[in-house]
């Protein structure tokens, strides 16, 4: 099988990864419970991942760099800690259902959406412009779309919000590992991402960034302050209810430091130029259509297409069937498809990871030809 | 030989610690607080000996590390320094 389903999770993950989590649930118990060696060198992983993410974020403390169980639950608990019934929030058009449906379960939210066409920033800017007020308690951001591979002019977005006194949570789960996010640049009140993408740590594993204050999502046993009721006022444990995910977590270190040995410049620049060498095969196709910018400052390395006339489903059935490993579908992403104008058809989604090879997407482009009617 | 504890909030912290002390040359271990040190229940503290405190404390200082308390621990048991 050819895997080219990055964006969903990095199914190929470095080996130091995979040893990593192995060692770790021989040699690794809970940390912060007891104080054995076994929960001690669990406690020093979990310090030396925070420390790891903090240098590779930007992030002053790494006590503000948080575990979750992944993306969503991290957006889920930004959300939570900033968004109340009866609120205000803005939106941009290419966001995911683990930041729209939250906000959807919000009593009498009022959800301002900038809809604008792909790879058109200004306009982006624009509506963020016009739609953020300082009485917007939240803008939720994605850095880039899952879908389409827009990258969304966070750093602007950033400054808008700075510039009004509105918080900001950035979903960096398309960008964490691909792209440079640096909390200094951008001082986000949240970024979210998931261990187990460009990060390429193991599934179960999610990080949130936190600058400020966060309200506890879940509540329970953190080791800390155990006589008291109240969840401790501190991060990151106020965050962190309960057994964390111990191997998830050693491995997500090991797959930290696979990425900044790599350098996410160089990570960036592999997954663009895959996204154009597909890009540039499939232009030669008149029945497929593809969403792609030659601009690598408005596209990361993810390429959605459409053969028209053909069924999303079916055709991805087919280029599995030839051993290709692709997405099809709304991609949990139906906001974007709406302001894509996707929605009627769904897309399929090509996402490289930094082990896939210019030959192998010369081998897909060729069985997208031969599947196109 | 007499010591000192740091009584640190959580095992994150008291990692923190141990850390930047180590990497001075600062001899430390890490333990599980004493019951009744803290009030809030279930701490870790950074034992140190006795002729280390002073850099210990200015190290501490002038990081984002925050102890909780100190603590001398001698012959007569544990005293809260003020």
């Amino acid at each position: 099988m050819i895997y080219f389903d990055a964006a969903a999770t990095t199914f190929q993950k470095p080996k130091s990864v995979v040893e990593a989590v192995v060692r770790a649930m021989g040699t690794m118990s809970s940390p912060g419970r007891g104080n054995y060696a076994s929960a001690g060198m669990a406690s020093e992983t979990l310090l030396r991942c925070r420390m790891e993410l903090a240098e590779l974020f930007g992030a002053e403390d790494p006590e503000g760099i948080v575990f979750t169980s992944n993306a969503t639950h991290a957006l889920n608990a930004a959300i939570h800690s900033l968004v109340k019934p009866g609120g205000r929030v803005v939106i941009s058009g290419y966001e995911h259902n683990a930041v729209t449906r939250p906000l959807h379960a919000v009593e009498n939210l009022s959800i301002h959406v900038v809809n604008t066409p792909l790879f058109q920033p200004q306009a982006m800017l624009e509506g963020f412009d016009r739609l953020v007020t300082p009485e917007t308690d939240a803008v939720i951001c994605t850095h880039v779309s899952n879908v389409f591979g827009y990258i969304l002019p966070v750093r602007e977005i950033a400054e808008i919000c700075r510039s009004r006194k509105v918080p900001l949570i950035l979903d960096a789960s398309q960008s964490a590992g691909s792209l440079p996010v640096d909390q200094r640049v951008l001082q986000a009140d949240f970024i979210a991402m998931p261990g187990h993408k460009g990060l390429y740590g193991p599934q179960g594993t999610g990080v949130l960034i936190c600058r400020g204050d966060a309200l506890p999502l879940l509540r329970g046993g953190t080791g800390s302050n155990s006589l008291e009721q109240e969840m401790p006022e501190f991060l990151p444990d106020r965050l962190e209810a309960g057994t964390h995910n111990v191997p998830g977590v050693a491995g997500l270190l090991a797959g930290v430091q696979f990425v900044r040995k790599l350098g996410v410049e160089e990570i960036s620049r592999h997954a663009y130029r895959l996204k154009q060498q597909l890009a540039g095969a499939l232009r030669e196709e008149k029945n497929i259509e593809i969403f792609s910018s030659d601009d690598p400052e408005l596209q990361a390395g993810v390429l959605s297409f459409i053969p028209r006339g053909q069924d999303v489903g079916a055709f991805c059935e087919q280029l599995g069937g030839a051993g290709f490993a692709l997405r099809a579908g709304y991609h949990c992403a139906p906001f974007a498809h709406r302001t894509a104008g996707t929605v009627d058809t769904g897309t399929i989604r090509f996402s490289a990871s930094a082990f896939n090879s210019g030959r192998e997407v010369e081998a897909l482009a060729a069985a997208v030809k031969k599947f196109t009617k | 030989m007499n010591h000192y504890l740091i009584l640190c909030r959580s095992v994150t912290q008291a990692q923190r610690a141990r850390l930047l002390l180590h990497n001075a040359g600062i001899s430390c271990q890490i333990y599980r607080a004493p019951a009744g040190l803290s009030r809030r229940g279930c701490g870790y503290v950074v034992r140190i000996r006795e002729s280390d405190y002073a850099q210990a404390a200015r190290l501490l200082q002038a990081s984002p590390i925050r102890p909780v308390k100190w603590f001398l621990e001698d012959s007569r048991g544990l005293s809260e320094l003020h």
